[in-house]
């Protein structure tokens, strides 16, 4: 796909974002209408929200709650305010209730809080440890968007990149429309079977990178879609300062689905899926020129002591990318057991992996779970071999993990341990 | 044959026999029309919805065939938004689609009737003389979680029979009845 083709699609899926976004905030309404609910002819007497302080919402909710005070009961100007009020304090639920007044004639509304909601953009911290990649730290904290981080991940790239990072982000109607700033300055350090095989292609890299993260649509309970797209402007320290092949702008785009519907005791179920594209420009000024795609979806499933995650992702690299938009699977996540450095040591342009774990709880949080992890990693114009690899570990619901993980291979039985923390 | 079987095998029908007529049937005018005298739906989880003062849709589907639900020869879907009087304690319900029929102060037996009353299905051209099996399903929604289709006045029939076959989310509420076989002309009119 050109230049050209790939401008457009950006250009489609910002417009498509914006305006089912705007159009599912402000139109998109099935509430009961006002006449079918025999308790519109009452008179609202006051209006209480449970589970949460008042203090907790913005000023000009609180005045729109009692401004209805007095009013008749309109249950699709409520259910509206309690769409609203889900999406500021950010939770599963807002129920109105209603209660008989003082007087006849007059009712009390409540507005039940309930539940957190899932936030399916955030990266929590995370610590990991792989016996043949090393430890892996990515530490973050931040205040009212503003967060700060360390990070030294020797994981998920073909390199291990060190440092520093920060950003801000703030959102705007009710959540669904998120700018932010994110800056990185990051040392790179390859692995010794890279570089048997290429010079040092760079030392590190700062990344500036402005976007937005578009709700297009939430679901009653915990559904959400969200579409980011923004602009990575990279800028490589290369060994020969000056020379060439230092920017590495692209474009960054994202599409994301979550919905997660049950609770645990009767069956709670997870499905995520995502496509991410980036898109290095010749319109950018970027010395490199490629596009890489890449899709996961997965579900995951728990009801009483048992719990089924299933998980697919892949994708391909065309054109001339840098090391870092490289596919490395092999690691704590794909492909367990593996090492990413005998399978591509240069990273491949190409990946597919899948997962299936199964785990069955011993005590209150602690899990016995078995992995199988299917994939291949490969260049084009050349085929890659399937690999498999299963283990065996327990993991918490806080999200500590420790699995032994052996790769299937002729001969020899080499397992691999792997442990880490999600915070 | 044990003794216990033989018991099994001989008491069954005999409790079939005497077991209440769950979902009965009668026809007029070309119209075939049902009661659910043992049936309340206005109960448990969706009982107590209303009590808080939400409205909920029920969705009432009833389908005829002539060979045990492998093809159906005639279908109908209605659609009710049933609501709780706080202060009079007593239940409202709107019906939704073409001609839109109301009722207000019923008690909750009363509720249940009006809901099953308006059901019918329209039976002209059915052959009076051979076998049917007609089935009465009920569903209860949240409006909010039907995504709409519930209370959409223009929604079509293939599409509501669509949502029928869905599994459910919410308020946690489904009943399906089954009569036959019976022959219309041994219906009473």
């Amino acid at each position: 796909m050109s230049g050209t083709a790939y401008r457009s699609l950006f250009g489609l899926v910002f417009l498509a974002g914006l305006t089912f976004g705007i159009f599912t905030a402000s139109a998109f309404s099935w509430n009961v209408p006002d006449d079918t609910n025999v308790n519109s002819r009452y008179t609202v007497e006051r209006i209480d929200l449970s589970g949460v302080p008042e203090s907790k919402l913005s000023t000009r909710l609180r005045k729109e709650l009692q401004q209805r005070v007095g009013q008749k009961f309109s249950p699709e100007a409520f259910a509206q305010l309690a769409g609203r009020i889900r999406d500021e304090l950010k939770v599963r639920l807002v129920a109105p209730r209603l209660l008989r007044g003082s007087s006849s004639e007059q009712i009390r509304v409540v507005l039940e809080v309930s539940g957190r909601r899932i936030d399916v953009i955030g990266s929590p911290s995370r610590l990991a440890y792989q016996s043949r990649q090393g430890l892996t730290a990515d530490v973050r904290a931040g205040v009212k968007g503003g967060y700060v981080g360390f990070v030294s991940d020797g994981d998920q790239l073909m390199e291990r990149f060190t440092g520093l990072k920060a950003g801000y982000a703030r959102s705007f109607f009710d959540g669904r429309v998120r700018p932010g700033f994110h800056f990185q300055s990051l040392r790179s350090q390859f692995h010794a079977s890279t570089l048997a095989m290429r010079d040092e292609p760079y030392r590190g890299y700062q990344i500036y990178q402005p976007d937005v993260i578009f709700t297009p649509w939430r679901g009653a309970d915990r559904e959400e879609v969200t579409i980011s797209v923004g602009l990575r402007l990279q800028r490589f320290t290369t060994p020969s300062p000056g020379v060439n092949r230092e920017a590495s702008h692209a474009l960054v785009n994202t599409l994301r689905y979550q919905r997660v519907w049950g609770e645990e005791s009767t069956g709670e179920s997870t499905v995520h899926a995502e496509y991410a594209l980036r898109a290095g420009l010749a319109g950018l000024a970027s010395d490199y020129r490629f596009t890489r795609h890449e899709v996961q979806a997965g579900l995951d499933w728990s009801r009483g002591r048992h719990d089924v995650r299933l998980a697919v992702q892949g994708g391909g690299v065309s054109g001339d990318a840098p090391l870092y938009d490289r596919f490395a699977y092999g690691n704590t996540t794909t492909l367990r057991g593996w090492s990413k450095f005998e399978l591509a040591p240069l990273g491949a342009t190409r990946a597919v992996a899948s997962t299936i774990e199964y785990g069955t709880r011993l005590r209150r949080k602690l899990m016995l779970a078995a992995f199988v992890d299917s994939g291949s990693v490969w260049n084009q114009n050349s085929r890659g071999a399937v690999r498999n690899s299963s283990g065996l570990g327990v993991r918490t619901k806080d999200g500590f993990y420790f699995y032994v993980a052996v790769p299937f291979r002729s001969g020899t039985v080499e397992p691999v341990f792997i442990t880490g923390a999600y915070f | 044959m044990t003794r216990r079987m033989l018991l099994a095998h001989t008491a069954a029908p005999i409790a079939r026999a005497m077991a209440p007529e769950l979902l009965r049937v009668w026809w007029d005018d070309q119209t075939l029309r049902v009661q659910v005298p043992y049936l309340h739906f206005l109960d448990g989880k969706s009982l107590e919805r209303l009590h808080s003062g939400a409205a909920l849709v029920f969705s009432l589907q009833l389908s005829l065939s002539s060979d045990r639900f492998t093809t159906v020869v005639r279908r109908s879907v209605d659609r009710y938004v049933v609501s709780f009087d706080l202060w009079e304690e007593r239940f409202a319900i709107t019906g939704l689609g073409g001609a839109k029929t109301q009722a207000t102060n019923l008690s909750r037996d009363a509720a249940e009737r009006w809901v099953v009353d308006h059901a019918a299905l329209s039976v002209s051209g059915v052959a009076e003389d051979k076998p049917l099996w007609l089935r009465m399903d009920l569903r209860a929604d949240d409006p909010k979680e039907s995504a709409g289709l519930a209370l959409d006045p223009g929604v079509t029939l293939a599409r509501l029979i669509e949502w029928f076959g869905r599994p459910q989310r919410g308020v946690d509420n489904r009943w399906a009845l089954e009569k036959g076989p019976f022959r219309l002309t041994d219906l009473k009119r």
